[in-house]
């Protein structure tokens, strides 16, 4: 009974998170695009892109979904590889790491670089620094690191079978681009994947103690 | 890897076997420790100074934190300052630049028919952002203006050098609105064209016509009132006031750019040549290459010396600056987004501030924090003039997310940790240094990384990381001036909650507190328990001057008023152009103008111009100001009427070279140079010049091309011409008013500016030297003040209803009488105290309070002398020998006198100078069994006839009645006592030792090698010490001789009456023989005590030295004292240490085994009379009437009690726990944990000094102290019950 009970507990917290994960990678997702639209008025000409709000209406969907599965396998990952982060779990930890990934977007479509190089060099290296700053654990790069290549293949792929056109003319910025946001994307949702597991375990600690 | 170190040092045995069958990896460790070492070291050396600095700073900041708050509420509004300034838009600003060259106007594509190459318009198409596609507004185009009055003359005044210059703008006005270029285009075909605007600026920008603006604007392009100004520069500074406090104000649009860098100034002393910039603009609404570079030529050949001609080259760009609102959804949302995420952030972040008292003021605090610090680093970025293109409201969340609240959070919880029982300054300072590392770590990673991401070289990101690192820096500061005292004020309050919930606080007056200078020790804050805690026991009415003076009200509203006139001074000095004057005169390698200004009489110039203008063209000439000019040139024809004064160059070029025109050039060119800097141009102009026509800049663009350089120089005769002129044009306006000759050369003269500098100079000169003056009296005010407060220590009076301690110390007191006269020294020993009186007489006393011996010195002195007349005694006692033994004829049964035979060195002890050598021996002589001799008829008088060699047969009776030299004079008073079981020691003045018995109380013998007077003696077991008057120590030996071997005698019982001078029992004969005299000190010893089994000595000559009891060995020579040293004493249950206080006023403990000075104390502000010595505490009492507690350990002071003056000489320790010391007619009881008086002895007659107090050693609970004649023996029982 208890085992019942505890299952179905482990199974709501479960669920919870999920959602959670779900509307921050939707909100997310669509605060990007909002910023990648902007940049898209101030530097480039008009008449290229179709819809002004959204690029694709399956968008934010995705990457909701792929926020759920990334939060949800980062404490798995930690717990599995026995490195469980106790020391800066807080929640205005995770919050700055929130606000730093969104500071790091608006960065990059407010500013006009020079060349592309510098531009995905910074944009690499403000990447390594977040995961830095918030996450030094191995996991977490590695895990980060595995979603970038995933999403920027999978982004590929779709592309190359036609789904989604880009709409930016550069290829090359676009291909630097993506990775280094997918990497921090994936660092940000991670720490809130692990801040809402720890919230988790201690709000059962409570209910059972 | 470093104990591995340590181990090694300490055991070499250990770190043999791990060499030899250890693995290797130890060798490497010990090489890698041996690198690392130093640079732990440094690094070690580095925390430790940090965590230091945040200690004190901590200290510093719990002590006066409003004064710290105040500080940092200053410097965050004048760091603000600038961000009020900044034109308050709802737009940003986008810029992009193209090239000149071959630029095509896409408005072209509107308003002409002409068809552009498509190649060469979509080649940028790719590049271009989209809101280039549209037409700009305008193209503005200015005229950019260097002019100066050159070269300067004397003569001319200052406001010469506006005049001239100004005077241009009209000119160059009028040629750009008339402009027609050689294709025909006319300026007023292609510029823009606007209409109506404000009531209040019509007068001053152009309406229905062309947009043109000039500084000319600001007298509405009419000379003619131009001329009428006096003071031009004035009124067109004066013009700002129309737009209000928007920026850019009227100014600034109306002469191109900020007036800082046109040379425009309002205020001015100096007459000189003065560079003026400003810019004609010219705002056109298409393009056209030709009619522009046809303007540019034009303009220039007309205005430009003939050698420079600036053209544009061939890279100039032209600039689109693009206003985008912001005002759309999408911005609104994802800022919006960003501010709901600072504002979680801030949420938790606060949220885990804990274990403070008000969780709410410490948050709010954080908060103001944190968000003043990125307000500071913009209005701090603004002074130094970086002009960020981003937005701050967009960048302000972010640098408050890198700043983040974990430096606030890591200083709160670590104050909160420390221990409870410390003083809020303490623990506020313990808890800063334990994060002060952390801190400082901190800080300087987030500057690397803000620097690193400075090198990456996007100016976007360089702008945002130098307001990243102002904004740290700020936030830094912040925490530190502003964060820290708030949080000790907290702190305080928690702590003034726990106190009042754990004890009531007495509703009495403000109880002063003990300034904090004082209590450099606070662990030994435990009140003693009979006194209410947290309450000096004084009276309770707190006087309102002294409320006043603690709370330094006066002190603090000098200050403010001081610091209120220098800013004001300085704003003074700053306003007049001393500083400019001074920095001119100082950098300046040409005299160009000098304060003696010959000015030439207007009376005789006006009036000669006047004549010469009616008579050249009669009437009113000036309508039009071309033919202004014209009489201008006319006017340069006649005798200049400045020809009369010298007229000299007054520049010299360095160079030497005296062609005019490369002179101008090189002049001209350098002016340029040096103005570069000027074009960067606020883009808020633009947008406030075209919202005067409510023109909308929002969302479109406008293109600024390069401007149009003229360089017009003004020759010092039209800027004369143009002054006279001026004049004229206002004497002609007063004249119609029919003013009289007198008045309006009143008038004139009230209008001439004083060419007074001097007056200004001398005024500020006089403030300045008024404020440096105040300064040093309040300097010295405040130092004298927070002395004064140092000193104001409680004082205990001793007459005053102070009440009398509630003693729990129960004493006995026992009164002691016999002495004849005052009692004049008093030493005790034992079980016993021996006291001696200014009559000679001395008394041995024990703890019972039993009077043991009495010697009366004078008497058997007296006697001897007597004796001492008898010649044949005189003689008879010469040929005494010393020998070994002697006997005491007590009886007629005793046995004689053995005479002594083979005497070899007869000396004297009457009076005879001293015998040879320093290994003399004493020749004691009983006079009082000489007398009994004598007196007993049954003694063998034959003993007289035995000496034959000198005897003569007198009658001694006889001789003593016919003495002659019999006088009775007072023996040598007694200057210190020195005694053991048997025997007394007398130190006298006149340098004799005087050995009495004690148990039989008679007198043994005396040593007298030598006159110096004794100042001090030491005796254990048979050793002597004495000390004397010329700084020389004599170490003697007292051999005592075994009872005589006569009838055994009963020793004296203790309680038998005692007989002046009578005493029998059993004899114990004793010499002192000399083992070392050793001339140590140069001035005599002051004090000689004995510590351990050595005697230390204190020295006039500043010197303590330590040497053996036999006088071999000299152990140290302890130097340290810079003054006599006047006492010293030493405790047993503190071995090893003395203590010494001199008329240098430091109290200094010493270690004898190594002779370091381990403490040096220095609070008395007189000589230290005495010192005293229990196991934890040094006491002193100096002649400044105050005891002072010190701890031995640490050497500091603990308390200070002040006393009526000459009240307390001596102080000894009762117990462990207690001092007395004494005061007039009673003894004070003092705690020495409290450091308060807790019992007062009153012993009678409250006039009666009382001058020495000994303590009974047996347990120390009682002491004896003289009062006057008698004495007075106090016990305690100090086992006393514990009220709580």
């Amino acid at each position: 009974m208890a085992l019942v009970d505890k299952k179905i507990r482990k199974t709501k917290s479960l669920v919870k998170r999920g959602v959670v994960l779900f509307l921050v990678g939707v909100f997310l997702a669509l605060i990007l695009n909002l910023l990648q639209v902007q940049r898209n008025i101030t530097l480039f000409p008009a008449g290229m892109l179709g819809d002004l709000y959204l690029s694709a209406w399956w968008v934010p969907p995705v990457c909701g979904t792929a926020a759920v599965c990334i939060g949800l396998m980062y404490p798995c990952v930690d717990v599995k590889l026995g490195e469980p982060l106790r020391g800066k779990c807080e929640w205005s930890n995770v919050i700055r790491c929130l606000a730093v990934f969104v500071g790091i977007n608006h960065a990059s479509a407010k500013m006009d670089f020079a060349n592309n190089l510098q531009f995905s060099l910074t944009l690499a290296a403000m990447s390594l620094g977040l995961w830095w700053f918030f996450d030094r654990s191995r996991s977490g790069f590695g895990l980060s690191l595995f979603i970038a290549t995933i999403a920027t293949i999978a982004t590929q792929l779709m592309v190359y079978k036609g789904f989604y056109r880009y709409t930016e003319p550069d290829f090359l910025y676009v291909r630097s681009w993506l990775p280094c946001v997918f990497f921090s994307g994936g660092v940000t949702i991670g720490n809130i994947g692990r801040q809402l597991a720890i919230y988790e375990q201690e709000v059962e600690k409570e209910h059972s103690s | 890897m470093l104990q591995f170190y340590g181990r090694q040092r300490n055991n070499h045995h250990q770190n043999y076997v791990d060499f030899f069958f250890g693995a290797p990896s130890n060798v490497l460790k010990w090489m890698w420790s041996r690198l690392i070492d130093p640079q732990m070291k440094l690094l070690k050396w580095v925390q430790d100074l940090v965590s230091s600095f945040f200690y004190h700073h901590g200290l510093f900041c719990a002590r006066y934190p409003e004064l710290m708050i105040l500080v940092s509420g200053v410097m965050v509004v004048l760091c603000c300052m600038p961000f009020f300034s900044l034109p308050m838009s709802m737009t940003v600003f986008h810029q992009y630049t193209t090239p000149l060259t071959w630029f095509h106007d896409p408005s072209r594509n509107f308003h002409t028919n002409h068809h552009l190459a498509s190649e060469s318009y979509s080649d940028n198409q790719g590049m271009q952002p989209q809101w280039f596609s549209k037409p700009p507004v305008g193209y503005v185009l200015q005229v950019v203006v260097n002019t100066s009055v050159y070269p300067w003359q004397q003569g001319l005044d200052k406001h010469d050098a506006f005049r001239g210059p100004l005077a241009k703008a009209f000119d160059i006005n009028a040629d750009i609105k008339e402009y027609v270029s050689s294709q025909g285009q006319a300026t007023k075909s292609l510029c823009y064209y606007v209409t109506q605007t404000a009531e209040e600026l019509q007068p001053y920008i152009p309406q229905h016509s062309c947009l043109v603006i000039s500084p000319a604007n600001a007298w509405s392009l009419d000379y003619r009132k131009f001329l009428l100004d006096a003071k031009p520069v004035k009124s067109l500074l004066n013009v700002e006031s129309v737009t209000g406090t928007v920026k850019p104000d009227l100014t600034e649009l109306l002469i191109g750019f900020s007036p800082w860098h046109s040379g425009f100034k309002r205020h001015t002393i100096r007459s000189r040549s003065r560079q003026i910039t400003y810019a004609v603009t010219l705002i056109l609404h298409t393009y056209n290459e030709s009619f522009v570079r046809g303007l540019q030529n034009h303009l220039q050949k007309k205005y430009n010396p003939p050698d420079l001609q600036e053209k544009w080259s061939s890279d100039e760009t032209i600039l689109h600056i693009h206003y985008k609102s912001v005002l759309n959804f999408q911005d609104i949302s994802v800022l919006g987004f960003v501010y709901c995420l600072l504002l979680l952030y801030v949420y938790f972040s606060v949220s885990r501030i804990e274990m403070v008292k008000s969780k709410w003021g410490l948050a709010l605090s954080a908060i103001l924090l944190v968000s003043l610090s990125p307000l500071m680093a913009v209005g701090v970025t603004l002074l130094l003039g970086v002009e960020t293109t981003l937005n701050e409201g967009e960048i302000f969340p972010y640098l408050v997310i890198i700043i983040g609240l974990e430096n606030i959070l890591v200083v709160t919880k670590s104050v909160a940790l420390t221990q409870t029982d410390q003083d809020v300054p303490t623990r506020i300072a313990t808890g800063l240094k334990e994060e002060g590392w952390y801190i400082m770590k901190n800080l300087c990673a987030g500057l690397i990384i803000v620097l690193w991401g400075y090198l990456t070289f996007v100016p976007a990101i360089q702008e945002f990381c130098i307001l990243a690192l102002v904004a740290m820096l700020t936030d830094f500061f912040l925490q530190m001036c502003f964060f820290v005292p708030v949080l000790s004020l907290d702190f305080r309050r928690k702590e003034h909650d726990n106190c009042a919930q754990s004890q009531p606080l007495p509703d009495v007056a403000i109880a002063i507190d003990f300034p904090q200078s004082m209590k450099t020790l606070s662990p030994f804050d435990t009140p003693s328990p009979n006194l209410p805690p947290g309450r000096p026991d004084r009276p309770t009415k707190v006087p309102f001057a002294i409320l006043l003076a603690s709370l330094r009200i006066l002190q603090r509203l000098i200050m403010t008023f001081l610091l209120v006139w220098i800013v004001v001074s300085f704003l003074f000095i700053y306003h007049s152009g001393l500083a400019q004057y001074i920095y001119e005169s100082i950098n300046s390698n040409s005299t160009i103008s000098s304060a003696t200004n010959k000015v030439p009489r207007v009376k005789d110039h006006l009036e000669y111009l006047n004549k010469e203008f009616l008579d050249n063209n009669g009437g009113d000439p000036l309508q039009d100001h071309k033919v202004n000019r014209d009489v201008g040139m006319d006017i340069s024809s006649l005798p200049h009427p400045l020809n009369n004064f010298q007229v000299t160059p007054a520049v010299t070029f360095p160079e030497g070279e005296n062609s005019l025109a490369e002179g101008t050039e090189r002049f001209l060119l350098s002016l340029w140079l040096s103005n570069k800097q000027h074009w960067r141009f606020s883009a808020w102009h633009w947008p406030a010049l075209l919202n005067f026509y409510n023109i909308s800049l929002s969302d479109r663009y406008i293109s600024i091309l390069p401007p149009i350089k003229l360089n017009v120089q003004v020759g010092p005769e039209e800027a004369i011409r143009l002054r006279l002129e001026s004049e004229k044009f206002r004497f002609d306006s007063y004249k119609d008013t029919r003013r009289d000759d007198e008045d309006y050369w009143k008038t004139e003269q009230r209008d001439m500016p004083q060419e007074y500098p001097h007056y200004n100079y001398y005024l500020t000169l006089f403030l300045g030297v008024a404020s440096g003056a105040s300064l040093v009296i309040l300097l010295l005010l405040l130092c004298w003040c927070s002395q004064v407060i140092r000193n104001k220590t409680p004082k205990y009076f001793m007459n005053v209803a102070i009440p009398k301690y509630d003693g729990q110390l129960q004493q006995s007191t026992q009164c002691l009488k016999g002495h004849k006269q005052e009692v004049e020294i008093l030493i005790s020993r034992k079980g016993r105290f021996v006291s001696a009186c200014l009559g000679g007489e001395i008394r041995l006393w024990d703890y019972d309070g039993r009077e043991v011996m009495c010697l009366d010195r004078a008497s058997h002195h007296n006697r001897m002398k007597k004796s001492h007349s008898v010649g044949s005694l005189n003689a008879m006692l010469r040929g005494y020998s010393c020998g070994k033994t002697r006997s005491l004829p007590r009886t007629s049964s005793s046995s004689p006198f053995s005479p002594y035979e083979g005497m070899s060195d007869p000396s004297s002890h009457f009076g005879s100078p001293p015998g040879t050598g320093t290994s003399g021996r004493s020749l004691s002589v009983s006079s009082m069994d000489m007398e009994t001799y004598l007196m007993e008829p049954g003694i063998d008088h034959g003993f007289y006839e035995r000496t034959d060699e000198h005897a003569r047969s007198v009658s001694p009776l006889d001789e003593l009645l016919v003495s002659e030299e019999f006088t009775p004079d007072a023996c040598s008073p007694i200057w210190c006592l020195a005694f053991d079981d048997e025997v007394l020691m007398v130190g006298c003045s006149d340098g004799k030792i005087e050995l009495w018995d004690i148990n039989f109380c008679r007198f043994i013998t005396s040593y007298e090698e030598s006159t110096v007077g004794i100042t001090d003696m030491v005796l254990r077991r048979n050793q002597l010490v004495v000390s004397r008057l010329d700084g020389t120590l004599q170490f003697l030996v007292l051999q005592r001789e075994g009872r005589n071997s006569g009838a055994p005698q009963s020793p004296l019982l203790p309680g038998s009456p005692l007989q002046n001078g009578m005493c029998h029992g059993l004899a114990v004969d004793a010499e002192l023989f000399s083992l070392n005299t050793l001339h140590e000190h140069k001035g005599p010893v002051n004090k000689l005590i004995l510590a351990k089994n050595k005697v230390v000595s204190a020295g006039q000559d500043h010197l303590i030295k330590v040497f053996s009891l036999d006088g071999n060995e000299h152990h140290h020579t302890l130097h340290g004292h810079t003054g006599a040293v006047t006492t010293l004493c030493y405790n047993s249950s503190c071995p090893n240490v003395i203590v010494s206080g001199s008329t240098d006023v430091t109290v200094r403990t010493w270690d004898i085994e190594s002779g370091n000075q381990l403490h040096r104390m220095k609070v008395h502000q007189s000589t230290v009379l005495e010192v005293t010595l229990t196991k934890t505490h040094v006491a002193s009492i100096g002649g400044d009437s105050k005891l002072c507690i010190w701890d031995q350990q640490q050497g500091l002071l603990v308390h200070t009690i002040q006393f009526d003056p000459g009240c307390s000489n001596s102080l000894v320790p009762l117990g462990e726990k207690y001092l007395i010391t004494t005061a007039q007619g009673s003894l004070i009881v003092l705690d020495i944990l409290s450091g308060k008086p807790i019992q007062l002895v009153d012993l009678g007659d409250k006039h009666q000094m009382i001058h020495h107090i000994v303590a009974g050693t047996d347990n120390g609970a009682t002491v004896v102290c003289d009062y006057g004649r008698e004495l007075r023996m106090v016990q305690f029982h100090l086992e006393r019950s514990k009220s709580d």
